[in-house]
């Protein structure tokens, strides 16, 4: 019945053979051009490096080389994301699966070996992490051949006993396992004597996971890029035993603490984690949440992140947070939970559980079906296909590190020219982290450009009109903008927190952390007042820049009202209602106060209820169009 | 027959200019209707009322049984809407976007990946499943909006000028489709090209200034039919034989070219008739030589020259 537009057209005009229109062919030169460079400052790096180690005192700055190196391999990555060329894509995707394996595998051997050197002995370490090793490597290798064989097998489903049978039946299946083995032991190899030759001095961890992480981007960007099915199966079907072994080692260290590290919380099971969640997301995301494996992982990382919440709840005493009784029968409760549970930090189970709610959330941002989420996901990955949350994202990274820069870093660097005075931080630290212009910044220049997009890119392009007759509703259409933007917001705040995690790790510096939760808490309110304001400020308008100038000129009306306070405090001290009025509205003094720890739930309420009332309005402008 | 479409009186005022002037029509389940009128006639008004997009300023507007201003979602849900220009999300790949849409339209996450597979081989886009839609050419977007109306498999498809900026071949192609979906699908088609509605549809509204003016079945326009009678004779005289003949409605003179003792008539006939071979056999009685005898169907062309005429 159905048949293809080429026979349907001979049919019609047998002298018309419809050639496929033609499609736009772009060569993408920039992407070369950043590819050159970027082998080219890979070379130049390396060169450097091997002059330096010809002279007792390094000639060039290692911090310079590695600068060169990191920007040489930046340009890389743009050139993998770009090239259009099959071969050239798929020799990108190889690296990437080669860079991949030889992080694993010295991140797995040499933090094996770290672990166990204390208690037992580093060959002893070496062995084991070896073994470790060897099964994510094989697992790897099974996934990332699957594909292949699930193509020369005709089966969809998984199942070892067809696998097997093709790897023994067919030749092209064996030739990719063994060039894949290859590539395994190849990488092991690499990764055991790096860890022999220089023993437990040096963080394999970092090392390890910078590799992955550039490994790992490498074969997002092949997969997403490449149109044969299997080569493209075979780029991310590893990401399922990386993702699933990466997020069970983060909880499990975390939960027995069998090795009684300190440390391996915090950064380890969290970056683990963290890669964990990547992996599998990618995966799902790779191969389309209407594929049951996928919704299968994404319900997996539901249930396994509710799991390590609830036991983490449990094992650091945190539900007791919810009990409404205070003083000594608290107490008392504790140290009767203490005898079966055992001690366990506190903040150790509060960044597991979180941690766990992550990816249960994610889990189910993926997998779930409404409208609603669809909406919000397609929005969130409009963010990312528009330079705007790439310069979000770096933004809020500079100012983060520029108020390090100002408050930490003099004394973080003994041999640093700012670094007269004592070594030590005072306290505040995070006050004085958070508490100065650069969240202003980030606040005032942000918000609007995150925003601007929203309403007014789909009332210019026309979106808006395919968008609103198919049948969801204003309310789902706005407020999965929302979400959408809020989620941003807050993943661009999460660089925030890389520093004070180089305070804490790199520089060895104790300090009270806890300010960051009432800071954050403070954040994400404000995130909901103003993102909610520039949302309608976007349906406003068609034009991006109008809607922009809107949010911003309002953002910054409001933080000339808040750095005026003190004087309009003078000013106003009869009139009790224009001075509510305006410590209300001035959010510094609220950082100033959240930060110092002090939540006041009235300024929660007000910004939220500020937010939701510009999301109404957008909705209602939204509606006006029926009106008119 | 149950009528999918039902407009009645449906009036559009944009602040004071009046878009859409009290029309009526209603379309039949099956039937494929081809809306028409020249630019700013009210066509993509009348489309964006039915499809909920926006509001009637008085009127009743039902479609598959749903009133368009109560039930707005009910409506969406029946209906696939392709838009003028079809806009579509750049950034997106086609699957990812067909994807996107069944969900957005209520697809079972069972019957997706199914549906999504029939309407990318229906529309021809299997080459292109995982090109980001801003790289792909004009002919192939407008097969990935159609594929987007088709992806619900819903009862009526509206389409707003499915074929503009398309070159002669992506035209056939899309016609053929359109023509093929007419068979399982009610279908309100606008366009400007006429010869392509005579292809596809079987019922033609022709819009003008707002209101309708022709409303009728595509095989009445081309029944009803003139002759054209050249011969050397008296004007009058063949004049008073034309009229008498039986089943002669109008005559009218057409000037000859030119020839001396020519003379040339159009003749209209009732119930279209095809009075050829009286008239020659009453000519010939006459005595007088036939130049020129011949039946000339009147195109949709005419039609629309004639009752949009004014403008």
């Amino acid at each position: 019945m159905s048949r293809t537009v080429e026979e349907r057209t001979a049919e019609l005009a047998p002298e018309l053979q419809a050639a496929p229109s033609w499609t736009r062919q772009e060569v993408p030169f920039f992407a070369r051009y950043a590819g050159l460079f970027g082998i080219l400052a890979l070379g130049v790096s390396l060169a450097l490096t091997m002059a330096n180690s010809y002279y007792e005192q390094p000639r060039f700055a290692p911090v310079r080389v590695r600068f060169i190196f990191g920007l040489g391999v930046f340009a890389l990555l743009i050139h993998a994301f770009r090239e259009k060329h099959l071969l050239v894509r798929r020799l990108y995707g190889g690296l990437g699966w080669a860079l991949t394996l030889v992080g694993c595998s010295l991140t797995i051997i040499g933090q094996t070996t770290l672990w166990m050197a204390p208690a037992y002995s580093v060959e002893n370490g070496h062995m084991w992490g070896l073994v470790f090793a060897v099964l994510v490597g094989l697992g790897c290798l099974v996934f990332g051949t699957w594909p292949l064989a699930r193509v020369r097998t005709e089966h969809e489903d998984w199942l070892p006993s067809r696998y097997a049978r093709a790897l023994v039946a067919d030749s092209a299946v064996q030739w990719a396992f063994f060039a894949g083995l290859a590539l395994v032991v190849a990488s092991l190899v690499v990764g055991y004597s790096v860890v022999r030759a220089y023993g437990t001095g040096v963080d394999y961890f970092a090392h390890g996971m910078l590799l992955s992480l550039v490994g790992f981007l490498a074969c997002c960007a092949a997969a997403r890029q490449e149109t044969d099915p299997a080569w493209r199966d075979s780029f991310y079907y590893p990401f399922v035993p990386l993702g699933v072994v990466a997020s069970l080692v983060s909880a499990a260290a975390g939960i027995t603490d069998l090795l009684d590290l300190e440390e391996i919380v915090l950064p380890h099971g969290l970056v683990f984690a963290l890669a964990g969640a990547a992996y599998l997301w990618s995966y799902c995301v790779l191969k389309g949440m209407d594929e049951d494996a996928a919704l299968r992982i994404a319900r997996g990382m539901v249930v396994y992140g509710l799991l390590v919440a609830g036991l983490m709840a449990v094992r650091g005493k945190l539900f007791l947070l919810l009990v409404p009784v205070a003083g000594e029968r608290l107490a008392a409760w504790r140290t009767a939970l203490d005898r079966y549970l055992g001690d366990y930090p506190a903040p150790h189970a509060a960044i597991l559980g979180g941690l766990g709610l992550a990816y249960a959330l994610i889990g189910y941002g993926l997998s779930s079906v409404s409208k609603f989420m669809a909406l919000t996901r397609r929005e969130l990955a409009a963010f990312f296909y528009s330079p705007i949350a790439y310069i979000v994202l770096g933004g809020l990274a500079l100012m983060a590190w520029c108020s390090f820069f100002l408050t930490w870093l003099p004394r973080m660097l003994p041999a640093s020219e700012f670094a007269r005075e004592a070594t030590a931080q005072a306290e505040p630290i995070i006050w004085n982290y958070f508490y100065n212009l650069f969240p202003v910044i980030c606040l005032i220049g942000a918000v609007p450009m995150l925003t601007m997009r929203l309403l007014s890119e789909e009332q210019r392009t026309g979106t808006y009109e395919v968008l609103l007759t198919a049948p969801v509703g204003e309310v789902a259409v706005v407020f999965s903008k929302f979400l959408a933007t809020w989620i941003l917001y807050l993943l661009a705040w999460a660089t925030w927190l890389v520093f004070p995690a180089l305070l804490r790790y790199v520089g060895q510096e104790q300090f009270d952390y806890r300010p960051i939760v009432s800071a954050y808490l403070l954040l994400a309110v404000l995130g909901v007042h103003f993102i909610g304001m520039g949302l309608f400020f976007s349906s406003l308008t068609r034009n991006q820049i109008i809607a922009f100038l809107l949010t911003f000129g309002s953002i910054f009306f409001i933080t000339i009202v808040s750095v005026m306070l003190w004087e309009l405090e003078e000013q106003f001290a009869a009139q009790t209602f224009r001075l509510e009025l305006v410590r209300t509205l001035s959010y510094i003094s609220h950082l100033y106060e959240f930060v110092f720890g002090r939540v006041y739930f009235r300024y929660i309420v007000f910004h939220t209820t500020a937010g939701l009332f510009w999301l109404f309005l957008t909705v209602k402008v939204l509606e006006a169009r029926k009106w008119r | 027959m149950t009528v999918m479409i039902q407009v009645h009186n449906l009036v559009k005022y944009f602040g004071p200019v009046l878009a859409v002037d009290h029309i009526s029509f209603s379309v039949q389940r099956g039937e494929v209707v081809g809306f028409l009128g020249p630019n700013g006639a009210g066509k993509t008004t009348t489309m964006r009322i039915l499809t909920t997009f926006i509001p009637a300023t008085s009127g009743s507007v039902r479609v598959a049984g749903f009133d368009v201003r109560t039930q707005s979602l009910e409506v969406r849900q029946h209906l696939g809407y392709l838009p003028e220009n079809v806009p579509l999300y750049p950034e997106m790949r086609v699957d990812e976007y067909l994807r996107f849409r069944a969900i957005l339209k209520g697809v079972e996450r069972s019957e997706r990946q199914k549906r999504i597979d029939y309407c990318v081989r229906r529309c021809g886009l299997e080459g292109v499943r995982r090109r980001a839609i801003g790289t792909l050419s004009r002919g192939y977007r407008q097969r990935v909006g159609l594929a987007d109306a088709l992806i619900h498999d819903p009862p009526i498809l509206i389409l707003d000028e499915p074929t503009a900026g398309l070159d002669p071949n992506q035209q056939l192609e899309t016609l053929a489709l359109i023509r093929e979906l007419g068979e399982e699908h009610t279908l309100l088609l606008s366009t400007h090209i006429l010869p392509e509605v005579e292809e596809v549809c079987r019922r033609v509204i022709i819009i003008n200034r707002g209101r309708i003016v022709t409303d009728c079945a595509l095989d009445d326009f081309q029944r009803e039919s003139v002759i054209v009678v050249e011969a050397r004779a008296p004007a009058e005289r063949l004049e008073h034989v034309l009229r008498t003949t039986e089943g002669v409605v109008q005559v009218r003179r057409l000037s000859s070219d030119g020839a001396p003792g020519i003379a040339a008539f159009e003749v209209q006939t009732d119930d279209r008739r095809d009075l050829r071979e009286a008239i020659g056999q009453r000519v010939y009685k006459e005595g007088w030589t036939l130049r020129r005898l011949d039946l000339k169907r009147r195109s949709l062309r005419e039609r629309f020259a004639e009752v949009t005429a004014g403008r």
